[in-house]
């Protein structure tokens, strides 16, 4: 036996402990610091209860049927797996009246290459990615004879998880500018699991795919305004109850769980939760269960599961543990808990479980902090708190994909959406200004398919845009990584041509690139 | 998306399937291959192959774990590739998990029993269940999902050296293990 054979037989490993790998967090001493906190406060300790519920375990997702359609043709028409969308141009929201706006847009393929990138582990190894620098630049000229102070917005199509490292950094006459980030509503839609079939199903994400999306979204200028309008008021009082210090009776269970179960008036409570596993709605009966698993000592989370209610408090609840996480009949088992009422507003309870997240998951994953990015943190109670009113529990008409775990909140985080960067500036009479956008782009791209090796980069040259252009201009710069594929621009690097002309007539260009081998 | 969404969206033949597979398990995947292959351009052709394995094996495969499943392909596929064409390169991520495994093998002369996959698979299991959980973990963490000790030090809240030992007294231990269930070098 030789050490790839071990490798390999690891590689087998059942799925279970690859799981329990991924999932399980280390028991570390803050954790038990935390219980013992958390032990003091609570109000309750609850026994066995007895509130055996049948019901249909739920989940937000149904099965799928037929299969959804393909990739269309054409460039203008071409529908990525993974579209990032295009290069926006500058807009001015006041005073852009008598101002005369010439740009020039540059991709930078330096990038486009393996590069050294240090690791967490002391080592040095070779990356690389589909990244181009684009620098966006603009010469806004005055043309009335007077000083001009204009409200500028560039817009950037990104998610939050992207715009941490991927957020624009604007120069006014080649110096810094601080600028407000605001953010619009999550730009795509929803749509059934089953390529169509229900049309009125709102289960999976329909994320812009191709050009004319965008097009269509920021023509009117309502989705810019959207992102200027209050942010949605989660001030309102909720009921929690927050279960806490799991106690399992010895027991050969392998996932051996806790379903809290109660009852509500459907039509006056809504409930939430954070740190729950699932649970179960019947409406005819007016039972409402949630249940946390992988309670076997082991496996016992490190967090509570909280039930949040808003609406009518319940009058009482049961507690039944039981072997595994399907609740049936004949699989109880003696597991105790703590329980604690509290009262709070929503805002407040949203706010404690985003900087939970952020403070510990978000970092792990990510490594940084968002606010270190440019994005505030009250841009991310936002978004989140969109995500609730708009599509989740908490909207008039939620969405089949939400099922009221507070954990949604954060695919708010992973949508794409377009950020509006905000700043002033002031053009002197008769003179001009630069103002020049700088920021990494990724390129579009197809997971599968015959254009699985390419990547689409493209560029809107007036959407949205309030500007008077008179002149647009693009090139590509250090395209040694590159070979240039089918594009509009009009770009032929092997051929010297590397700088184009645009036609404002035409509202968008493309170009795919392919890696040199 | 719930995992059992998505394995029905390889069943329905959607395009969404693989999206979705990527929002939920791309990062999954790359840190899988990344820790093997080190180089991205060949960590994101690995990710693209382990999704159009999973596209082409679902169906008829209903896998009872999306991630595990996942993964062991992104593995398999990493390997591949390390072996076609990193084999003589150095200090990346394969090389050194390959040559802390080389203390877990063996004494030849100790047994008899060849190096069947799914019996070593299933030894090795065994004795992964016998462990404490921190103990599995990180040795799952290590060897199966690639992530480097100082990674797990950091994380389990030790330093990279006291990391190191405990991680080589598991070795030894799972060494202890093959020799008693009858594996030879």
């Amino acid at each position: 036996m030789k050490a790839i054979d071990l490798f390999d037989g690891i590689t087998a490993l059942p799925a279970d402990i690859v799981e329990e790998a991924e999932t399980r967090r280390f028991r570390k001493k803050k954790h038990a610091v935390r219980y013992l906190a958390a032990a003091a406060a609570l109000a309750l300790v609850v026994g066995i209860g007895s509130g055996i519920l049948s019901g249909r375990i739920q989940t937000p997702l149904n099965g799928a049927g037929a299969g959804s359609g393909g990739n269309a043709g054409g460039e203008d028409g071409y529908s990525y797996m993974h579209y990032v969308g295009p290069v926006l141009p500058l807009t001015v929201i006041e005073g852009g009246g008598g101002v005369a706006a010439v740009r020039h847009t540059d991709y930078d393929f330096s990038p486009y290459q393996p590069r050294p990138e240090s690791h967490d582990d002391g080592q040095t190894y070779e990356v690389w990615s589909s990244e181009a620098v684009v620098t966006d630049d603009y010469t806004l000229t005055d043309t009335t004879g007077e000083d001009r102070t204009l409200t500028l917005l560039y817009p950037v199509a990104l998610t939050v998880n992207e715009a941490v490292e991927m957020l624009p950094t604007i120069t006014v006459d080649g110096v810094r500018r601080e600028t407000t980030v605001y953010a619009g509503p999550y730009s795509g839609g929803f749509r059934d699991a089953s390529g169509g079939k229900n049309p009125d199903e709102r289960v999976n994400l329909d994320q812009i795919s191709r050009w004319e999306g965008y097009a269509s979204l920021l023509t009117d200028g309502g989705y810019q305004a959207a992102a200027f309008a209050p942010a949605p008021d989660l001030n309102v009082p909720v009921t929690v109850y927050k279960v806490d210090d799991y106690v399992v009776a010895p027991t050969d269970a392998v996932n051996p769980s806790l379903q809290m179960s109660f009852h509500i008036d459907y039509g006056k409570t809504v409930v939430m939760t954070y740190g729950s596993n699932g649970g179960s709605n019947d409406r005819e009966s007016g039972v409402c269960s949630r249940i946390v698993g992988g309670l076997a000592d082991e496996y016992r989370p490190s967090e509570p599961m909280y039930i949040v209610l808003y609406g009518d408090d319940i009058d009482g609840y049961s507690l039944q543990g039981y072997a595994n996480m399907g609740g049936d009949p004949g699989t109880e088992i003696d597991v105790r808990a703590s329980v604690a009422r509290y009262e709070t507003t929503l805002d407040a309870f949203l706010r404690q479980v985003i900087d939970e997240m952020l403070d510990e998951r978000y970092q792990r994953q990510y490594g940084s902090d968002p606010a270190a990015g440019g994005i505030p943190r009250t841009l991310l109670y936002r978004l989140a708190g969109e995500l609730l009113t708009q599509y989740g529990v908490m909207s008039d008409d939620p969405y089949e994909r939400y099922f009221g775990m507070l954990e949604d909140v954060f695919e708010a985080y992973s949508m794409r959406r377009v950020f509006y960067l905000s700043f002033d500036v002031t053009v002197p009479a008769g003179a001009s200004v630069q103002v020049t956008a700088t920021m990494r782009r990724d390129g579009s791209h197809d997971f599968i398919g015959k254009k699985r090796n390419v990547d689409g980069y493209d560029l809107a040259t007036r959407l949205g845009s309030t500007l008077d252009f008179t002149e647009q201009t693009a090139s590509v710069s250090h395209t040694e990584p590159i070979v240039m594929g089918e594009n509009n621009f009009g770009f032929d690097p092997e051929g010297g041509i590397t700088e184009v002309e645009l036609d404002p007539a035409a509202e968008h260009y493309w170009m795919q690139v392919t890696k040199r081998r | 998306m719930e995992d059992q969404a998505i394995i029905e969206l390889y069943f329905a033949r959607s395009e969404d399937a693989v999206g979705e597979t990527d929002r939920k398990y791309g990062a999954f995947c790359r840190r899988i291959a990344l820790n093997i292959l080190s180089l991205r351009e060949d960590v994101e052709e690995c990710v693209n192959d382990t999704y159009h394995a999973a596209w082409n094996a679902m169906p008829p495969e209903r896998p009872v774990s999306l991630r595990a499943f996942l993964g062991a392909i992104t593995r398999n596929l990493s390997v591949a590739r390390w072996r076609a064409e990193y084999a003589q390169k150095r200090f990346n991520g394969m090389e050194l998990m390959l040559s802390e495994l080389n203390e877990c093998l063996p004494a030849r002369e100790s047994t008899e029993a060849a190096a069947d996959c799914a019996q070593l698979a299933e030894t090795i299991a065994v004795w992964l269940r016998g462990l404490e959980p921190d103990d599995r973990t990180l040795f799952v963490r290590r060897y199966w999902y690639g992530d480097a000790v100082k990674a797990l030090a950091k994380e389990y809240g030790a330093g990279e050296n006291q990391m190191a030992q405990r991680m080589r007294r598991l070795r030894a231990r799972l060494k202890t293990a093959l020799e008693e269930g009858g594996f030879s070098v």
